[in-house]
């Protein structure tokens, strides 16, 4: 009984670490992500959107982080809560997908990579659908983001442009 | 006849800021909807000197409002934010316009006649009698002529849609500009997002302005909640206005009507009929026999610049195997919403953003036998919709999208990005559609989404196995008439736009035979 009551204490206060704790100061002016989901949103840019290459803005340049804040404030309560629940998976389902005592945002890149690769690619059909809206998500923040447009050469034509400041034909 | 100013078509539309106390109206026609359907019922009615109110819960929007952001403009457009989803088998994104207009507003203002097998169908299997081409010709005409409809014009086809018909010719089937409602487009792609040049002839900018000038009162912000019946008649209904910006609720409105018309589409007219003690469905017809177009669209890179953004959103399709099961068409979308499908992680990820200025997206939108239904929930107004995908259009999608490879192979496109599960998520395009039509797919391997709904209230001969009878009315109620795409018992195979409209006039011209 002793050994018993004495892991779950051990587990329980692992988990209430793991839940709650050891996150960092949310950045300054965010509504709705707190420290917590901010360090998750900001983990997941980082293997998704890593600086360099073609277009070479990071997810934190691109304020990713800010655009999802500013998303969840303007989606219906439903649908943030549902979002809310995606990043708490996608942050403590590492221990039973990737075989580890890590949250996501505690992985190294590599490991945040791999586990979310599992989740591109997994034979379930359903981590594969909630893999698929993070995309979304981070595929609207990334390329709303006006300097990864440039980069991309997005760019209206003169005739429309002209028409979009004018607000008419 | 009242002037409608043309550079402020809404300006006579009452909102949400308008309504500070309770209202009681009555009229000879309420119309609950004012997408396509309920836009031209309250136009001919109004026309015909009806005294005619038309309700619409979202609210009036302009060029003005649009943005190209894509998470602002879905929630300033769609309902739910633009996130509604289909759930089954698979999880289906569904998105249903919420604003004054309708879906004419974020559509590709696609004007195309269904093909002579729907109407067959209709006619044969569901027992209504006047289903022809013939018969619905007239109104097809008649919205044609009033609404300008023009095929795109060369100068604003863009090399996206040039690349489609041009892979069609190299293959030697079938293709054509689509003809499209509007007049002055400049060919910007934005048309999901609503028209930025007010170019797109929508409901809001035409049927309704125009159904205010000979007399119409329209109320924006006002959500249909509950029928008022009395005995077997419908008398008009109770209504809330609505800010769903703010959230906010305001005052009470009760419509009498001697006639009431619903055009709220084919997931809010099942809503209002079970939250109105599950009315008119004596058959259990009532949110069943949901169907969609469901669509799947590869992403293929070229050598040369296309600059997929240019030219108009959809300006080139092919009907050539309409009748094995699928329409062809060239398609854009907010890039945010097309790079869901690009593989890979990091860099690898950015390279294909990258090189989106090389892409075209052909698409493949199925005709569906799948079915679902539509829910209202206890509290609040968006339905639950149950969808599963059957391993038929399973089928279907995938023949449509080997024939898309095809089309990519014969136009010089050098690598496909599928976005399917099970099959290499980059292709060589050389030999694509062979290994396409070789896959075994099922439905949960493909990334789909549709927004042509069809059926959940519809229309038959036999009152026991369906809502309204083939003059739009209901079997169970008099007085109480539905109009939007619920009624069609089964897919149009093309964009239904244009159908239920002429269907809606056809219906409304009974009406004036009859009220």
């Amino acid at each position: 009984m002793f050994w018993l009551g004495l892991l779950s204490g051990v587990i329980g206060t692992w988990a209430v670490r793991e839940v709650f704790m050891g996150y960092p100061q949310a950045p300054v002016g965010l509504k709705v992500l707190g420290r917590k989901n901010s360090a998750v949103v900001r983990a997941i840019g980082e293997a998704l959107l890593p600086p360099g290459g073609e277009i070479p803005f990071s997810a934190d340049e691109a304020r990713v982080t800010q655009f999802v804040d500013n998303y969840m404030d303007m989606v219906p309560v439903l649908t943030r809560r549902l979002m809310t629940m995606l990043f708490f998976l996608m942050e403590h389902a590492s221990y039973i997908f990737a075989f580890t005592t890590h949250r996501l945002s505690d992985m190294d890149l590599d490991a945040r990579i791999r586990y979310l690769e599992g989740w591109e690619k997994s034979a379930f059909y359903y981590r594969r659908v909630a893999f698929l809206s993070l995309r979304a998500i981070y595929g609207m923040a990334y390329l709303g983001c006006p300097d990864v447009e440039k980069a991309m050469g997005f760019r209206i034509s003169s005739k429309c442009r002209e028409a979009l400041l004018i607000g008419r034909p | 006849m009242i002037p409608i100013n043309q550079n402020d078509p809404h300006a006579q539309v009452k909102r949400f800021s308008d309504y500070t106390k309770d209202i009681k109206e009555t009229c000879d026609f309420l119309v609950v909807g004012t997408g396509p359907a309920g836009s031209v019922a309250a136009y001919n009615l109004s026309v015909a000197g009806y005294k005619v109110v038309l309700l619409e819960e979202g609210r009036p929007v302009g060029p003005k409002d649009y943005v190209t952001e894509a998470t602002r403009t879905m929630k300033n457009l769609f309902r739910e934010a633009g996130l509604r989803t289909a759930m089954g088998n698979i999880a289906m994104p569904t998105m249903q316009a919420f604003c004054l207009g309708g879906g004419s507003l974020v559509n590709s203002a696609i004007c195309i006649r269904a093909p002579k097998f729907v109407f067959d169908r209709w006619r044969n299997v569901h027992g209504i009698d006047w289903a022809s081409r013939e018969n619905l010709e007239p109104h097809y005409k008649k919205i044609y002529d009033y609404w300008r409809v023009k095929p795109v014009a060369p100068d604003i086809m863009g090399r996206r849609n040039e690349l489609f018909k041009e892979a069609c010719n190299n293959l030697g089937i079938e293709s054509h500009p689509t003809e499209r409602n509007e007049e002055g487009c400049r060919g910007c792609s934005e048309c999901f997002t609503g028209c930025p040049t007010g170019a797109k002839r929508s409901t809001d900018r035409t049927f309704i302005p125009d159904a205010i000038s000979a007399g119409a009162r329209v109320y924006a912000n006002m959500r249909a909640e509950e029928l008022i019946i009395e005995g077997n008649r419908v008398t008009g209904m109770r209504a809330r206005a609505t800010d769903h910006w703010t959230k906010r609720t305001g005052p009470a409105m009760e419509i009498r009507a001697r006639c009431t018309i619903l055009a709220a589409g084919v997931m809010a007219t099942p809503v209002i009929l079970q939250k109105s003690n599950n009315a008119a469905n004596s058959s259990g017809m009532v949110g069943k026999n949901l169907i969609f177009h469901p669509g799947a669209a590869i992403m293929g890179i070229f050598d040369e610049v296309v600059n997929p953004w240019e030219g108009a959103t959809q300006g080139y399709a092919s009907i050539h195997y309409l009748e094995q099961g699928y329409k062809l068409e060239s398609l854009w979308a907010p890039p945010a919403v097309l790079a869901v499908r690009f593989p890979g992680f990091g860099l690898t990820f950015k390279s294909y953003i990258a090189k989106y200025k090389h892409m075209a997206p052909f698409v493949a939108v199925a005709q569906s036998t799948s079915t679902g239904s539509v829910t209202a929930r206890k509290k609040g107004w968006d339905p639950v919709i149950k969808y599963n995908l059957n391993q038929g259009d399973t089928n279907t999608l995938r023949d449509g999208l080997a024939t898309v490879a095809q089309l990519f192979e014969a136009v010089g496109a050098h690598t496909l990005l599928p976005g399917l599960y099970g099959v290499d998520p980059v292709m060589k395009a050389d030999g694509a559609s062979k290994k396409l039509k070789d896959t075994k797919l099922k439905p949960t391997y493909i990334t789909t989404a549709a927004s042509h709904v069809f059926g959940a209230t519809k229309m038959g001969a036999d009152p026991k196995n369906s809502v309204v009878n083939p003059d739009g009315k209901s079997h169970d109620l008099d007085d109480l008439y539905i109009v939007d795409t619920g009624i069609m018992p089964c897919c149009t195979s093309v964009n239904p736009m244009f159908t239920v409209m002429a269907m809606a006039d056809r219906i409304t011209e009974g009406l004036k035979k009859k009220y």
